[in-house]
């Protein structure tokens, strides 16, 4: 990995006088700035029009590139501007030469499907622009300390809404937010119960929770929010999913910002899950790669936080009432109340913010099904918003904040663009379409150095937090799912239903997801096809040159394309999840109590919501199914829970939870899931970006959906022919499975 | 990826475009006769005595068949210009045909008939036993009906069976000589020339051959009567164009025989001319004193700038130009010209439609082995393609659909140049294609070429020989397009001034251009000078009414346009003033001698070589051309043409009007002696354009990738750095809150 390398003496030279060069004086100059910037602006529309031979376009992208080699190992800002200029260079000089040279299309057939590409190519230009602009100055805002005098900290309610999810996982969240630390009496939590549950209503009293219901369920979460908005006082709100379970410290990190900002009105922060979310589980990346989220709460909510345009993700956040109440209360236009929602706020001129430490924690979705249906609302309520209040358009919205929602916005268009990049060299291969009227090495010298810098900025920018390559996985998967709902919600954006993302489930063992494989598993046997036929013409056309290099490229293109549709397969073998309630790494001190009266210190290396790992101290000895007692410390504070050992693995056991009582419950979460710093470290566990290795990561990952596609084509084969039918019969197995 | 298709058929297409070329040589060869001199045929009757009559006799080598005429084929024919000469009237025509014939042509069937412009006049038998054999046979043909525009057609009718032939079957030929002769017996035709009549008959359009028209002009003439004479002799070399134009000069004294174009103040006579008293501007027709067959175009006015109207009035052809005198009252000068808006050129606006350029009857063809479809298109000589995209054709061509598909194409080609072969489809008619003209490559005089190569159905047994109904046109909608290449050229070259007159007549009307003479030139400068603006209206097709002719004054400085200088020997007397001012130049030509010359020292090497260090007395017999952007304004281009000795200017003249030696004229700097051109450099040192400065930028950014790769590093980072900056200052902002 080059940039874990120390940096040598030059390298450091270099890093120092452009930081010199960046805090010279003069530029504060208005004047300075404004002829510097014409000229090089001048220079930089010249840079991207002048046309160049295939030679002389090599020497200039190796010379930039080589410089952008160098430049990617400085640990600064600096680097990542001059690096994505570079990037925006290469890939503006490509789309200028594609549009100038490129389209001079002879028959129907290729302009088709060359306009097709090049819109697609525009996009994805486009998004990656508006990505750099985005993601260029992480603001990486610290918590304010709150004042020393408690009478000046503000009322807090706090809101968990819920609909249709198991009491376990509320539970957790009721008592971790009750336990938060801040003034009781300036500290109201109510579950908000759309369900209108008698075992939720108890739960609540048992603790002392504020319990909600209203006598209907319109505009769902957003209706239940408002609906509590109406019956409580408190200054500010926070919001958690009841499947989010805050820490104790949420409030007092968070709340200081408000207190300094008169003008604020949002605080969001990192939605954390600690169990593995379908990509994580099905691929076994789990805290090893970062998952798809990571991205947006690592730097996109970061880079939109410098702009003043960081959104509300509906959950872990916390608003003032006072403004919140000034646009209505929680959006309920569009399916994604919550981006709206802070949208309405940055419209009227109020600030938001995003604090990037997580001070709260989730389940993930449970399946892959799960998941598709989750992005398909968030795309479905961006294209919504898009239509009904678009953030170009409209008062009160900076530049910065209307090109950040934009892009938010865009964003979930990806859906054609990735499926015309997953099909276009077929165009070729297929019907010998000339999508693009160049020779095949003048192609390689303009898209190659735009391919390349595009993906070096981008593991600059957001290394720790999306890996190279990952992102083509990501889209590749909900491609085909979000194209049809998003242009249908685009047309007609008052067509749009809320599903709630089911969570918490168990999958007893592995399953082909088929129904939702099915069209990955058609663009990867498209795809074998096409490097059949391109295998073919390969072998008639060695004598001609051009042609040969033309079918060698569409063929590496569709090489890709494979490797993404076997990664798209194997991501729907859903693998097996018997744990119920996951488990989260910790080392936490403890106490264990065993039945002869014994007590020794020890320390947990995991919990979960109804056990604990315990690594017992060298020479003790447990028999499973003996009763014992683990204490749970924390500074003074302390937690008993009576538990049964369920397994025994050398030093390490297994214990089970016996039945608690609520006060025991209450302290059992608050030494858990309460804890403050218990998610930083697996934040920032990942490991940072290395492009051949996320390469190589992504090629194995697709091997094995091509492997997996092999023995399903060659199963379903041999099924057929001994039992015509049976496929159907075992694929509604297979969905029966599914929902447990 | 555009090369895939091409690839494919490259065999093909090579195969095509070999057969195009030969096609297009044989074509050639058929059509370009040179030009046989008019002065001279074989007069044997010397005396020109009005009434009587002459006996003249052409060969058909004089009428410009060098080779023996070969038709084959079942219905072959070939057909030959008479270009009989104006000036007389036949009275008794006589063809002596010398021929023979292949022995399998079967006597009965087979014969050759003859022709005057498509009116049968003869049948000649051809008889079996007679094949091999030198025959010859005289035939009469209708003297009246031989006009200067006559055509003589042969077409042999061959058969070599009684039962089924193929009509292409190579035993069907009969050769003629080039030695059979026309005999005329002719009366000298009185002329009478009429203004209405203009520009005849000082130039008629249907003669082929190079026009001489002899310009008189006063002694010692000013210059703008010498701008009057340039105005007339573009006018006449417009009108020449391709065939060229001469206009020798001669002062004070009509010649002897033939037309010739005379320019008069009020008191000025030309010797055996008598004129009525002028009154203004005038421009008069009459017949010659001493040769009743010649006409004199007299243009002259009560002084110099009369006569300048008047010649401005002829070439714009002025109402009050009828009868045999007109007076010019009033002139109203047209809008002058804009830039690049010749009449000849093809348009830098818009695409221009093939019925502009040319007359839809001559766009289309008919038969098996039709003509080409030709016709010529200037380009600007300056037109920039780096990336050779070249004009753009859009061609709609119409032809007879093909029963099914077979190797039916449409041949393209620009002076030989393929351009494509398009399959004629069986359906899809009329069809479109999409030419490029490779601009780069080809001479700014370009001929476009389409031949319609229809596949002969031959079928076994003979059981129905397709009727010769195939037909090919090309629409007059099609189009060609340079609206989208920008005008661009390293300066000086000489091959652009010596085909298209280039940079002058970027005006066409040469509104910006001044021609430099030295003080009393000489007849030789003089004619140099009619001819150089002859050449350049056959250019633009566009007499050069604003023209400006000065004669240097010391201390004057030259007007703020392109300069053409002609100074025979006195180039001191023009160029000193800048002698120190000229660029230094590569030479060519003494290559042990690798020194740099200034092309000042160069000029007076040429005009003057005994004052040169070298021996250069072949520069004796030399004219050098050659050209410097001009010291004192930039972007104005200076263009010399000087000579030690002044009889030697002609060979530019000559050069000019010959296309082997104007191909050669190349470089900035050229040596022309009699029939032979020489480059003496190449060096290049101003460029002339309408790029804008951000173009011109591009054009040198993308000859130098270095420097391209040092601007995009400096500019990268400073903008790199402006960006941190910027974002840093907002972060401190959005933290501080």
């Amino acid at each position: 990995m080059t940039t874990k390398k120390l940096p040598n003496k030059y390298v450091v030279g270099i890093n120092k006088l452009l930081q010199q060069a960046s805090e010279e004086k003069r530029w504060r100059n208005p004047w300075v700035i404004a002829i510097t910037l014409a000229i090089t602006l001048f220079t930089f529309g010249l840079l991207i029009v002048v046309p160049l031979d295939f030679w002389s376009q090599v020497l200039f992208s190796v010379c930039i590139l080589a410089v952008a080699m160098v430049i990617r190992r400085l640990e600064s800002k600096i680097a990542s501007h001059i690096l994505i200029i570079f990037s925006s260079l290469a890939s503006l000089r490509y789309m200028y030469w594609r549009v100038t040279e490129t389209l001079g299309f002879e028959t129907l057939l290729d302009a088709t499907f060359g306009y097709g590409l090049l819109l697609a190519e525009i996009y994805a230009l486009l998004v990656l622009l508006l990505g750099y602009l985005q993601t260029a100055w992480p603001l990486h805002r610290k918590p304010v300390p709150l004042p020393d005098d408690i009478d000046a900290w503000p009322s807090v309610d706090v809101f968990i809404p819920t609909y249709n999810e198991p009491i376990g996982v509320v539970r957790q969240t009721v008592y971790a937010a009750l336990a938060m630390d801040w003034p009781a009496e300036k500290l109201n939590v109510y579950l908000l119960d759309d369900g209108r549950r008698e075992t939720f209503r108890e739960l609540c009293e048992d603790v002392g929770c504020g319990y909600m219901t209203r006598d209907n369920n319109r505009h769902a979460k957003a209706g239940n929010l408002n609906a509590a908005l109406a019956q409580t006082n408190g200054e500010f709100v926070a919001i958690f999913d009841c499947d989010h379970i805050p820490t104790r410290s949420f409030l007092q990190l968070t709340m200081g910002w408000f207190l300094r900002d008169s003008k604020l009105s949002m605080v969001q922060t990192p939605h954390h899950f600690f169990s593995p979310d379908p990509f994580e589980r099905n691929l076994n990346t789990f805290q090893s790669v970062p998952n798809e989220g990571n991205l947006f709460y690592g730097v996109v909510q970061e880079g939109n936080d410098l702009w003043n345009a960081s959104f509300f993700c509906g959950s872990c956040a916390i608003l003032r009432r006072s403004m919140l109440n000034e646009i209505g209360g929680v959006a309920i236009e569009t399916v994604t109340e919550d981006a709206h929602t802070a949208l309405k706020l940055n419209r009227k001129g109020y600030n938001t913010a995003y604090l990037g430490i997580p001070q709260a924690a989730g389940l993930a979705t449970e399946s892959l099904s799960a998941h598709v249906g989750q992005r398909i609302r968030w795309a479905r309520g961006m294209a919504q918003i898009a239509r009904v209040d678009n953030p170009l358009l409209g008062k009160g919205l900076t530049l910065g904040q209307r090109l950040c929602y934009l892009n938010a916005m865009l964003h979930f268009f990806f859906g054609l663009p990735r499926l015309v990049f997953l099909t276009a060299p077929l165009a070729f291969l297929f019907f010998g379409a000339q999508v693009f009227q160049a020779s095949a090495l003048m192609i390689a010298a303009y898209a190659l150095p735009h391919i390349i810098q595009s993906n070096l900025t981008n593991s600059k920018l957001q290394g720790k937090f999306r890996h190279s390559f990952w992102n083509e996985v990501y889209e590749s998967v909900l491609a085909w799912y979000i194209v049809r709902p998003v242009i249908a919600t685009f047309i007609n954006p008052n067509k749009g239903k809320f599903n709630v993302t089911a969570k918490g489930g168990i999958i007893e063992r592995s399953y082909l997801d088929a129904d939702i494989a099915k069209p990955y598993i058609l663009l990867l046997g498209l795809n074998l096809f096409g490097l059949l036929i391109g295998g073919i013409m390969l072998a008639s056309n060695y004598d001609n040159p051009d042609l040969f290099m033309t079918i060698i490229m569409n063929m590496l293109w569709t090489v890709f394309n494979v490797l993404l549709a076997g990664a798209c397969v194997a991501v729907s073998l859903e693998s097996r999840q018997i744990r119920q309630s996951p488990r989260v790494s910790a080392t936490l001190p403890a106490i264990l109590q065993t039945p002869d009266g014994m007590a020794f210190r020890c320390d947990t290396h995991d919990f979960s919501e109804q056990g604990l790992g315990v690594t017992l101290p060298p020479g003790v000895q447990i028999a499973p199914g003996s009763l014992v007692g683990v204490t749970l410390t924390r500074g003074d504070d302390e937690a008993y829970v009576p538990c049964k050992v369920v397994l025994c693995q050398g030093q390490r056991i297994g214990v089970k939870l016996e039945p608690l009582t609520p006060e025991q419950a209450f302290n059992y979460t608050q030494m858990t899931f309460g804890r403050a710093d218990l998610w930083v470290d697996a934040w920032n566990a990942a490991a940072p970006d290395a492009p051949l290795s996320a390469l190589r990561n992504v090629l194995n990952i697709g091997a094995r959906g091509i492997k997996l596609f092999a023995k399903l084509s060659r199963d379903t084969l041999t099924e057929k022919l001994k039992h015509p039918g049976i496929r159907k019969a075992r694929s509604s197995s297979d969905s029966q499975v599914k929902q447990p | 990826m555009r090369a895939l298709a091409g690839k494919l058929h490259s065999g093909f297409q090579l195969l095509c475009a070999v057969a195009l070329v030969l096609l297009v040589n044989t074509a050639y060869a058929a059509d370009h006769v040179e030009p046989h001199a008019l002065s001279a045929p074989e007069i044997q009757s010397t005396s020109p005595s009005q009434a009587s009559t002459q006996s003249l006799s052409y060969t058909l080598a004089d009428l410009g068949q060098r080779n023996n005429i070969k038709i084959v084929g079942a219905d072959g024919s070939y057909s030959i210009a008479l270009l009989m000469p104006n000036k007389i009237v036949p009275v008794t025509a006589q063809l002596k045909l010398k021929y023979h014939h292949s022995n399998e042509l079967l006597s009965g069937l087979s014969h050759l008939n003859v022709r005057i412009d498509g009116k049968h006049v003869a049948t000649i038998p051809v008889k079996q036993d007679e094949a091999g054999q030198e025959l010859s046979y005289n035939v009469e043909l209708p003297a009246r009906w031989i006009t200067p525009e006559s055509r003589l057609d042969l077409q042999l009718i061959g058969h070599y069976t009684n039962r089924c032939e193929n009509p292409r079957y190579s035993g069907l030929w009969l050769e003629v000589d080039n030695t059979s002769t026309l005999y005329l017996e002719a009366r000298p035709n009185l002329a009478n020339p009429r203004l209405d009549d203009l520009p005849a008959p000082f130039f008629r359009g249907n003669s082929i051959a190079q026009l001489v028209l002899p310009f008189v002009l006063p002694a010692n003439p000013d210059a703008e009567t010498l701008e009057a004479a340039g105005i007339v002799s573009s006018w006449f070399g417009a009108l020449a164009d391709y065939r060229g134009a001469k206009f020798p000069v001669s002062h004070d004294k009509l010649p002897e025989t033939g037309d010739a174009v005379i320019l008069l103040h009020a008191d000025d006579s030309v010797n055996g001319l008598e004129l009525p008293a002028v009154k203004g501007p005038e421009v008069g027709v009459f017949t010659h004193p001493s040769d009743p067959t010649a006409s004199l175009l007299v243009i002259r006015g009560r002084n110099q700038a009369e006569v300048k109207q008047a010649a401005q009035a002829l070439v714009l052809g002025d109402k009050a130009l009828t009868g045999k005198q007109a007076h010019i009252s009033a002139l109203d000068l047209p809008e002058p010209r804009l830039p690049y808006d010749a009449p000849r050129w093809l348009s830098r606006h818009k695409p221009v439609a093939f019925g502009n350029l040319q007359p839809p009857g001559n766009l289309q063809v008919n038969g098996f082995s039709p003509d080409l479809i030709r016709f010529g298109v200037r380009l600007p000589p300056d037109l920039y393609d780096p990336d050779n995209v070249g004009a753009l054709i859009n061609l709609v061509y119409h032809y007879t659909p093909r029963p099914k598909s077979d190797a039916s194409r449409l041949l393209s080609s620009a002076n030989g140049i393929p351009l494509g072969v398009i399959d004629l489809k069986p359906e899809g008619n009329p069809d479109t294609a999409k030419l490029s003209l490779p601009v780069r490559t080809l001479a700014s005089q370009t001929e476009l070429q389409f031949y319609f190569d229809y596949n002969y159905l031959s079928r076994e047994n003979c059981k129905d020989v397709p009727a010769d109904t195939v037909r090919g046109r090309i629409d007059p909608s099609s189009t060609i397009d340079i609206s989208h290449l920008p005008h661009f050229i390293a300066m000086p070259n000489m091959a652009a001034f010596a085909n298209s007159g280039f940079p002058f007549t970027r005006l066409a009307d040469l509104s910006e251009t001044a021609f430099v003479l030295p003080q009393q030139p000489g007849t030789e400068e003089q004619t140099t000078y009619l001819n150089i603006l002859g050449q350049m209206g056959a250019a633009t097709g566009y007499p050069a009414i604003r023209l400006q002719v000065i004669f240097p004054q010391p201390n004057t400085p030259l007007p703020n346009k392109d300069i053409l200088v002609i100074a025979g020997s006195k180039v001191h007397d023009v160029l000193g003033p800048w002698s120190s001012a000229l660029p230094e130049n590569n030479v060519l030509e003494s290559s042990q001698d690798q020194e740099s010359f200034s092309l000042w020292k160069k000029l007076i090497a040429y005009v003057d070589p005994s004052a040169s260090t070298q021996p250069h007395h072949q520069l004796n017999h030399q004219t050098l051309l050659t050209g410097f952007e001009s010291p004192t304004s930039a972007g104005r281009s200076v263009v010399v043409v000087a000579s030690a000795n002044p009889s030697n200017l002609h060979h530019l003249s000559d050069a000019l009007l010959n296309t082997s030696l104007l191909e050669r004229i190349r470089g900035s700097s050229v040596s022309v002696g009699a029939n032979q051109v020489q480059t003496l450099s190449t060096q290049t040192d101003y460029y002339l354009t309408d790029l804008s400065l951000p173009h011109r930028i591009v054009w040198y950014l993308e000859r130098h990738p270095l420097i391209l790769v040092i601007l995009a590093l400096i500019t990268t980072v400073i903008l790199g750095l402006m960006m941190y900056a910027t974002l840093r200052a907002r972060a401190i902002k959005r933290l501080r809150k």
